[in-house]
């Protein structure tokens, strides 16, 4: 299987802070990545290196190659915007813009310079389609996204990645500000989109993670402890840090 | 610790009588004005002083299109693209010093620089020019304010969409700071209409209708400082000293609620 990305010896730095230590990690085309491990392991950190978000944190230098379809975007000559718009991104919280449904998901399409209104149409039905969401929103369009619900938001945030054509989806603890039937619905989502899309997603449930994820790195303290299917991790983990984080004996 | 029970009853007659006391005064200085002024309000008055308000117009148009997109692009650039090194304290120094300046220091100032230095003829663009540079603290603090309200969330949600910082200024931080871009405009609106002494060096003075911004006139303002120094310069004497201030209130409410209605339009549109 293809790999879409491929990490090499990446390090990252707070200022002092050494926060991601040698990460190698390899992820592939159309697979569903779980990131586990207690607060502040770095794997936050690690999500943001895969669209370059840490860009905007004063004071954070990184080091090593993150080759996204070969290519090394880890570098100053590699335009984030181009990366962000195949890396699409949704946040912990909701943030929908204080827009209409319609404007939200079009953001991303518009900035690329998308402008027939045809074209936006489709994308708008096609993407609040694969979000799960149309049914819901369907009927009232031009209506403000802030009278959505917590959970209908974030699937609204998940189309507006979508609408962008991405090739990867980058999803940073996406259900920890909903209720446990939104979640139920976004999990379901999220193993939908799989079938088209390559999902890494940084999440604090293991339960979670074992539910829809192929693959699950475990990371403490800055540094992957260990990377597999998530089978394995979960039954029969190699390391001994790893079971005691699954079997809660720490975290 | 104030919890005795006769100093929390203390403090609450303290405010509630500065409350009513600041309430009363406002209410007694407007209804002042209006009583006096109203009999002197007629067409003739109006007739007189419609240069006036015309220039008054012209002046808060012109500095605040100038003051306006500096002082917002002045905000962005302290709120977003800095990490506060020392040119940005100096720059936020500055501002708030400016903020302090007597604006009798402005008005010496544009006399000297404006006039005697650059060469300007005493005219409304000069005026617009010193009233821009007194505004521009009130737009940037309130524009500022509004962007350090904004959730980060919002900025890395739009960033995160390939947006560019510039598409992302454009269509996330000035719509979501209008509020307080209003506010700053409302102060400005006020002082601009309010002020005299800044302006009266360089404006001139001419009694007919403005045709361009590089004529001389005078504001509502400085008419009005004129008269109360010397009644005869006006027929009525001091008493349209009244009627002028009468209109300047008038034209104060006005602008404020145009400004509002604007904003209003502004809102309703983006839903």
């Amino acid at each position: 299987m293809d790999n879409i990305f491929d990490i090499k010896n990446l390090n990252l730095w707070y200022g002092s802070k050494h926060a991601l230590q040698g990460i190698n990690l390899r992820i592939n085309k159309q697979s569903v990545v779980a990131l586990i491990g207690p607060s502040g392991c770095g794997k936050s950190t690690f999500l943001r290196c895969l669209n370059r978000m840490n860009d905007l944190i004063v004071n954070c230098h990184i080091e090593g190659s993150i080759l996204f379809n070969k290519v090394n975007v880890n570098s100053e000559r590699y335009d984030e915007i181009n990366l962000r718009k195949k890396v699409g991104m949704v946040f912990q919280r909701p943030n929908p813009f204080p827009m209409s449904i319609y404007e939200n998901v079009i953001y991303g399409p518009k900035c690329q310079g998308i402008t027939n209104k045809k074209r936006l149409d489709e994308l708008v039905e096609s993407s609040l389609k694969k979000a799960a969401l149309w049914e819901d929103v369907k009927d009232r369009l031009n209506s403000s996204a802030l009278g959505l619900s917590g959970g209908q938001q974030q699937r609204l945030c998940i189309a507006r990645a979508i609408a962008m054509e991405p090739d990867v989806i980058l999803m940073d603890e996406p259900t920890s500000a909903l209720d446990p039937i939104a979640t139920a619905k976004i999990e379901k989502l999220i193993i939908e989109l799989k079938a088209n899309y390559t999902i890494i997603i940084v999440t604090h449930s293991m339960q979670q993670a074992a539910r829809i994820s192929d693959y699950t790195a475990f990371f403490l303290m800055g540094e992957l402890i260990e990377y597999d299917k998530t089978d394995i991790i979960f039954a029969n983990p190699k390391n001994k840090k790893t079971e005691d984080y699954i079997t809660g004996r720490f975290g | 610790m104030l919890n005795h029970p006769w100093q929390v009853k203390l403090i609450k007659i303290l405010t509630y009588l500065a409350t009513i006391l600041l309430v009363l005064l406002v209410f007694w200085m407007v209804s002042f004005i209006i009583i006096q002024g109203i009999s002197y309000l007629n067409m003739t008055l109006l007739k007189e002083s419609s240069s006036l308000i015309i220039t008054t117009l012209m002046v808060v148009f012109l500095a605040l299109l100038i003051a306006l997109p500096l002082g917002i692009f002045s905000a962005i650039y302290l709120q977003v693209y800095t990490n506060n090194g020392k040119l940005v304290k100096m720059m936020r120094f500055s501002i708030d010093s400016l903020n302090g300046v007597p604006s009798i220091i402005f008005g010496l100032f544009a006399l000297s620089f404006f006039i005697y230095y650059l060469g300007l003829n005493r005219s409304i663009f000069s005026a617009s020019l010193i009233m821009s540079i007194v505004v521009l603290p009130l737009i940037i603090k309130n524009t500022e304010e509004a962007i350090k309200t904004i959730d980060i969330a919002q900025i890395q949600g739009s960033l995160a969409l390939g947006a560019s910082r510039f598409t992302t200024i454009n269509r996330v931080i000035i719509p979501y700071c209008i509020d307080g871009i209003i506010n700053g405009v409302i102060l400005a609106i006020g002082k601009i209409v309010g002020e005299t002494a800044a302006i009266m060096f360089v404006i001139g003075s001419a009694s007919s209708i403005p045709k361009s911004f590089f004529e001389p006139g005078s504001t509502l303002a400085t008419k009005l400082y004129l008269i109360i120094q010397e009644p005869t310069y006006s027929s009525n004497g001091i008493g349209s000293a009244y009627g002028i201030a009468l209109i300047l209130l008038l034209i104060v409410v006005l602008l404020n609620l145009l400004v509002k209605l604007v904003n209003h339009i502004f809102m309703k549109r983006r839903g």
